[in-house]
């Protein structure tokens, strides 16, 4: 079974189909840089061809319009989103809105939400962190009150990306219970403001999202249950894989195309075992992380024992890896690779978002290090 | 600790159909019950140590070939099971879960006797075949010479025509089990005036003859393994020819490509490696700063393991191992040597750097460790390998070195 996908054959042409959307010229962050220099069109363009074309109904029920096919089926999209770069919250609307209305929602939010979606025309980001670091911790930072058929959202979320322009939030609440509750509202709600955060990745557009008595109906809630994080988790979690598979076989490319065409000293520089082996510990880490990322997703969808524990993994190994080939492909295109005319730091900065989103590597290592004894055999001895 | 689970290899099972479950369930029936007094911390874990050692294992792969679970590749006609490929997978699987002592022929095994199969005459099938199976006559590979190990081509022992056959001289060196060989399967030069890959033919040598001496190498991990192999005039006939005499290079390509499952056996090692890391610092106290670097090797054995799967599957349809194979050996042997180390890291902590009987094999183990990145090709060679057939980078430079000048620079 190619990669543990169900459909190998179809991989290859939805990558294909979606890479000439996304990156159609040589390099593919066109589309971002364009976004970056204050342009939505070609983002929004991109998208709509892509709805048009069924890819963002891949996991979406054959009911509102998508092909109804699993998470592992997304992964041809993701990859070439990571790849691209692209500035849009994919992971969070294809990989954990969909299947969250599918799993948790009411008919009437599947409808409402699901096929417009599909069609390219709703685009949503999540609202979850407490202001510091973009991982889940103990206590959300919103709270969700109830006020007669209405649910109150108070609190500030940091770290929404993509929130200002997205179309609706999904937002992680603590709710009176002390449970979590998992709400989706447009954008344009009264109260809702936004506010662009820096950070050392400019190619996120990342907001703070400011709730004041911020009124929604209670049919806005999609999940007030025990498991609905963990949802999330594994599905963000699995589809920041996938987008950073992408990226890292894009900067293996570049790496490669560098080392081969690059000449000094009347030689390219991959001649010299220095460059070269460089460039070969470079692709064996994005083969590893193609492989942790691949099993992971076909082990949530099949129920595989050792599914959670390949998760956590691909986590912390994606984590650490991707930043770590980013900065070896700006190493190895020397002067060039220092400007913001190169692609290289795109993939650099962008690196650092993936890597802490919803968990850091030291977290994911730490945790594994505890459950050691408990979860390292799983699926090995 | 949990018990081992023998039912589910959970990344395996989708490649794996009915017959595979049947050959599995039946080798796995078979090892429970031949295996059920053994000890793996007690055994062998390679051939090579002492002779007590290697008769026991002579004796084991007496036992394997008697129920005809030694070369389960091989074509039933010649003794095996017609295994498949992901069969023969299973089979290296199986074997390291259940902690078997390894198969002591295995250059006769995994190496000649897949390549008498494939292009061998029927005469030498006939004459080496059985003997290969019972481990009677072990083998070994003279291909290493002092000044030709990564660059085999170079190698200078020479073939010279002889009354119905050819007489070697030269030397061989790093020859793993010479000591205890009776037949070697060896490169050496019949002609020369072409480039360097061609005039080569591989013989199959008989070791037993006064003409060829084997002295041991005193390795670091004190194991005896290797061995020179000095050949003055020994006496090869045109019968031990195999292949085509001067076109002993694409021989050699062709029986290195017969071995299929050569990483297999490094892959399926290293789950127990970690499991004996955690094992380790569970019993010498459980420091925190010893447990992160375990969590890596997890990591990193669950993604050699998954992208070793991924590789077998595009083999298994077909496509053309040689290169790929190399980045799995490498991911491999990395990984384990860097455990071993981890192991040494940990026994030292605990003040046991200097050996009670405990940590003994550890330290050995370790020591051997250094080996497994250099034979079969060298970390920097697999690297080369992976650089320039898979990646498509430019070879090394060839040729005579641009003399570097000494003394002053800008």
């Amino acid at each position: 079974m190619r990669l543990w996908s169900e459909t190998p054959e179809e991989d290859v042409q939805i990558a294909a189909a979606v890479r000439g959307i996304l990156s159609p010229g040589e390099s593919p962050c066109g589309i971002l840089r364009s976004t970056l220099a204050g342009a939505q069109e070609r983002t929004s363009d991109a998208w709509l061809q892509l709805g048009e074309l069924g890819f963002l109904g891949i996991n979406v029920p054959e009911a509102h319009g998508g092909s109804e096919l699993g998470l592992r089926a997304t992964m041809p999209l993701l990859v070439e989103a990571g790849r691209a770069l692209l500035p849009v919250p994919v992971a969070e609307t294809v990989a954990v809105a969909v299947p969250l209305l599918s799993a948790y929602g009411s008919p009437e939010q599947q409808e409402a939400w699901h096929e417009s979606i599909a069609r390219g025309e709703a685009v949503i980001a999540i609202a979850a962190f407490a202001p510091g670091r973009p991982t889940v911790r103990d206590e959300l930072p919103l709270v969700a009150g109830r006020g007669g058929g209405s649910i109150v959202l108070n609190g500030v979320c940091d770290f929404v990306p993509y929130g200002a322009t997205a179309d609706a939030l999904l937002v992680l609440a603590q709710d009176e219970a002390g449970g979590v509750r998992i709400v989706v509202l447009p954008c344009d709600t009264a109260g809702l403001g936004f506010h662009e955060l820096t950070s050392v990745d400019s190619t996120s557009r990342v907001v703070r999202a400011t709730f004041d008595v911020v009124e929604v109906p209670l049919e806005a809630t999609v999940a007030a249950d025990e498991k609905c994080l963990e949802f999330v988790l594994e599905h963000m979690w699995a589809a920041l894989g996938m987008l950073m598979v992408g990226a890292a076989q894009r900067i293996v490319e570049m790496a490669v195309e560098q080392a081969t065409t690059r000449t000094q000293f009347g030689h390219p520089i991959g001649m010299y075992q220095a460059v070269k082996h460089r460039v070969v510990d470079m692709w064996l880490a994005s083969e590893n992380l193609l492989s942790l990322v691949a099993y992971c997703a076909h082990g949530l969808a099949t129920g595989s024992a050792d599914a959670s524990r390949v998760a956590w993994a691909a986590r912390a190994y994606g984590g650490t890896e991707l930043v770590r080939i980013a900065s070896e492909n700006i190493q190895l295109h020397g002067a060039m690779g220092f400007t913001e005319e190169l692609d290289c730091h795109l993939y650099l900065k962008r690196s650092w978002t993936w890597a802490n989103y919803w968990a850091t590597p030291l977290a994911c290592r730490s945790n594994m290090a505890r459950t050691l004894r408990d979860e390292a055999h799983v699926g090995l001895w | 600790m949990s018990a081992i689970d023998q039912e589910r290899d959970p990344f395996l099972e989708a490649f794996l159909t009915p017959a595979d479950d049947e050959f599995r369930a039946e080798l796995r029936g078979w090892l429970a019950a031949h295996l059920a007094d053994h000890d793996p911390s007690r055994a062998p874990s390679s051939p090579g140590g002492t002779p007590e050692e290697d008769r026991f294992l002579r004796e084991w792969q007496g036992v394997l070939h008697r129920d005809r679970w030694v070369g389960v590749g091989w074509p039933v006609e010649y003794g095996g099971r017609g295994a498949s490929l992901l069969q023969e997978v299973i089979y290296e699987r199986e074997l390291a879960k259940a902690g078997a002592p390894p198969v002591l022929n295995a250059v006769g095994v995994n190496l000649v006797g897949p390549s008498l199969i494939a292009f061998g005459t029927a005469e030498q099938r006939a004459r080496f075949l059985p003997t290969i199976l019972s481990a009677e006559e072990v083998w070994c590979q003279g291909f290493s010479e002092p000044n030709a190990g990564s660059d085999l081509a170079a190698v200078t022992t020479k073939a010279v025509r002889n009354e119905g056959g050819w007489k070697i001289s030269g030397t061989k060196i790093w020859t793993s089990f010479a000591h205890i060989a009776r037949r070697c399967c060896l490169i050496a030069r019949t002609s020369s005036g072409g480039s360097k890959h061609q005039g080569l033919t591989v013989f199959l040598a008989d070791m037993e003859q006064p003409a060829i001496t084997v002295s041991p190498i005193a390795a670091l991990d004190g194991r005896q393994k290797l061995n020179e192999v000095y050949l003055d005039g020994a006496f090869a006939s045109d019968a031990d020819v195999l292949g085509e005499v001067d076109a002993g290079w694409s021989a050699v390509i062709r029986m290195l490509s017969q071995e299929r499952v050569n990483v297999a056996r490094l892959a399926f090692a290293l789950p127990a490696q970690v499991r004996e890391l955690i094992e380790l610092r569970e019993r010498l106290g459980e420091d925190d700063g010893l447990a992160l670097p375990i969590v890596d090797y997890e990591i990193r054995t669950r993604a050699a393991l998954l992208t070793y799967y991924r590789h077998l599957e595009s083999q298994a349809a077909g496509e053309k191992v040689g290169a790929i194979g190399s980045a799995d050996k490498l991911l491999c042997t990395e990984l384990t040597k860097v455990m071993h180390e981890h192991a040494m890291k940990v026994t030292a902590e605990a003040g046991a750097l200097w050996v009670n009987d405990g940590h003994r094999r550890h330290h050995d183990e370790y020591l051997t460790s250094f080996s497994k990145t250099i034979y079969g090709g060298t970390s920097e060679i697999q690297r080369n390998i992976v650089a320039e057939r898979v990646l498509g980078l430019p070879a090394d430079p060839k040729g005579p070195p641009r003399v570097a000048t000494r003394g002053g620079s800008a």
